[in-house]
């Protein structure tokens, strides 16, 4: 195996499209694979990714045709992080996305939140801020013993 | 994605394989429903080939399990790997979609 670098950095833009969550998907996973880091943490990140970029997607400004959602993933020996910054309306996904719904019987049961609620579960931490009228989304997976 | 289904006593057993997420859902959600109301007697949803699930996936799972119920359909769910029973649980699924370990438990799940 070749000596990994110790930090290295992904940008990618993405369109608000859902198809695009398979291309973010893809190509990051390929970026982080290249580090060879635990199989689980690298799920979690994906996984947590995913949901927020899929807000975003969903959420999103669609309406102005030049708008892009810009992902930058770092990857160091620490940890995996990444910023999503989107031009939608001010929305902090952590302390605004809807509550969900997590013990009612099938048949009563709301999926609204869950996404937000997931990434929740499986970043070590995360943080929003609205700067310049963009949303920005940082999430951080660690990679040390015990995550 | 890919969708595939085979046929053990009358009991479908269908078989999802690849990413089952924000891009994939819209589809499979259409399939699967198809396939639902199609007759079927029994259905198993074999998720040994899901090396992915999201938010989006398991809203699709509910909303299949929420139909058969209406149609009065047996539904199971079988083989998840560890990576997606762990988001079932998260999202406290892991109590009402219980996942049957192997093919025969779910086929004798659904009564088959």
């Amino acid at each position: 195996m070749a000596n990994s670098p110790a930090k290295a950095t992904l940008s990618l833009s993405l369109a608000y499209a859902t198809s695009e969550i398979t291309r973010l998907h893809d190509a990051v996973e390929t970026f982080l694979r290249s580090f060879v880091p635990p199989e689980k943490p690298l799920m979690h990140f994906l996984l947590a990714l995913e949901e927020i970029a899929a807000n975003a997607i969903h959420y999103g400004n669609a309406a102005e045709s030049e708008a892009v959602i810009s992902v930058e993933v770092h990857y160091s020996e620490d940890a995996i992080s990444c910023e999503v910054v989107d031009s939608g309306a001010p929305f902090n996904p952590f302390s605004e996305a809807t509550v969900p719904d997590l013990t009612s019987s099938l048949e009563e049961r709301q999926v609204g939140g869950l996404g937000i609620h997931i990434a929740k579960k499986v970043l070590d931490d995360y943080s929003y801020r609205n700067e310049a009228g963009r949303n920005h989304t940082t999430l951080v997976k660690r990679l040390g013993l015990g995550s | 994605m890919s969708l595939s289904e085979t046929n053990s006593g009358g009991v479908a057993i269908t078989a999802i394989n690849g990413r089952l997420d924000g891009a994939t859902s819209a589809e499979y959600e259409i399939r699967i429903l198809d396939l639902l109301q199609d007759g079927r007697k029994a259905m198993v949803l074999d998720l040994a080939g899901v090396d992915y699930l999201s938010s989006a996936g398991i809203r699709v799972l509910i909303l299949v399990f929420k139909k058969a119920a209406a149609l009065k359909l047996p539904l199971a769910i079988a083989r998840p790997q560890a990576s997606v029973a762990e988001v079932l649980s998260i999202a406290g699924l892991d109590d009402i979609l219980v996942a049957q370990p192997s093919i025969e438990a779910a086929i004798q799940a659904v009564g088959g």
